[in-house]
């Protein structure tokens, strides 16, 4: 009786020990974010995307200042923290980035099916991508505020949250499966609890990020791409209707978050 | 009267096959977002009966049908074979390869020809 219990002692306290060293790796970790916070390799990024955005480009050699992100046309600030929304002249509900796709058609002539069909840092997508820079960047500070008013609106959240946790494929993987409770990690990576606000925030507000570990900029998209990648899913097409709808759900649910936009991630 | 039985149950066979068959909805609409890419086939989003329970939030939380649960849990189980000679300790150094890696199945993945296994 006394070894079984002196035993279990030694096992709980090596579980506690690991804990507190994983618990401390991630402190750590945290410190290592918060020391290199200053210089955010974003902002090469975003200044290309502040050039793309007023440059007259495309077979309209027109620029993207009369593009309306929700706050009226050529309103860059705050316009990130209120999508995705719904937009009255494409009767859809859109994110940043297929609506920097619209203004990108409709504005300059450039073909969306193209932008859509290239992959990620490829052709007119690397521009894309360097808007979203400039315009998150806008809307750093401040609340999160994704509207869930219009009727499409909430067909969306609805949607995004069905899709949210659809569990399938080979390791009956949901987004769920990683977002759906609290303490959940990978190896050294805290994952957020999607479906409470706190967790939201954490995921909505700090998405787009330069990662270090792959050297880039990940807009939204691409993190939900990879994010499927990971769920062994076959591949979400870019801006459908899916991944707008998980960052309605993700956005409405991080309600007065705050706006930490771009990230910088490992 | 023989006839109009006749196109009854034919027309009872049609519908209980095709409702077996067809996605709901939302399904169609799920999918309509993917696209096949390497080894991950559109497939992989036709879910099983086991998938679709856990696709329910309830359920995740431990609630729903406990009765259903129980034939869920019951189903699973029973695809779990026991090694045939009784020895449970395997080769260990293969079960730590595969448990560090954490690989493989993704598009990004080469497929696994299954006859090289």
């Amino acid at each position: 009786m006394k070894k079984a219990i002196s035993s279990a002692l030694l096992v709980s306290l090596s579980m506690a020990a690991g804990l507190a060293m994983a618990q401390s790796a991630t402190d750590d970790i945290a410190k290592y974010r918060e020391m290199i916070a200053d210089g955010n390799p974003s902002e090469l990024y975003e200044a290309a995307g502040e050039d793309i955005w007023s440059k007259p480009m495309g077979p309209k050699n027109a620029s993207l200042e009369k593009c309306d992100l929700g706050k009226g046309p050529g309103v860059v600030k705050g316009a990130a923290a209120q999508l995705p929304r719904y937009f009255k002249d494409t009767n859809k509900v859109q994110d940043l980035e297929s609506r920097i796709i619209t203004c990108m058609e409709k504005l300059q002539g450039y073909d969306a099916q193209e932008i859509i069909k290239a992959g990620f840092e490829k052709g007119k997508r690397k521009d894309v991508e360097a808007v979203v820079a400039y315009v998150v960047t806008a809307s750093k500070g401040m609340k999160i505020n994704v509207p869930v008013k219009h009727p499409k609106e909430k067909e969306m959240y609805a949607f995004g949250e069905k899709a949210f946790f659809f569990q399938g494929g080979p390791m009956d993987f949901s987004c769920a499966s990683c977002h759906g409770e609290d303490g959940k990690r990978i190896r050294l990576k805290d994952l957020p609890n999607i479906t409470e606000q706190k967790g939201a925030a954490l995921g909505f507000g700090y998405w787009p990020a330069y990662r270090v570990s792959s050297g880039n900029f990940w807009t939204m998209q691409r993190r939900l791409n990879d994010c499927y990648r990971q769920q062994r899913f076959p591949e979400p097409i870019y801006t459908s209707d899916v991944t707008i709808a998980l960052s309605v759900y993700m956005g409405a649910k991080a309600k007065d978050g705050v706006m930490n936009t771009p990230g910088l991630k490992r | 009267m023989k006839k109009l039985h006749l196109m009854i149950s034919a027309a009872l066979v049609v519908a209980a096959s095709t409702s077996v068959m067809a996605q709901s909805k939302f399904e169609k609409d799920h999918a309509a977002s993917f696209k096949a890419n390497g080894q991950a086939g559109m497939d992989r989003l036709e879910r099983d009966d086991t998938q679709k329970f856990c696709s329910d939030p309830v359920v995740l939380a431990g609630k729903g049908d406990p009765k259903k649960r129980e034939a869920i849990e019951k189903a699973n189980m029973a695809t779990i074979k026991q090694p045939s000679d009784g020895k449970y300790l395997g080769d260990w150094k293969e079960g730590e390869r595969i448990a560090q890696s954490g690989r493989g199945a993704t598009w990004t993945d080469k497929a696994i020809v299954t006859s090289e296994i």
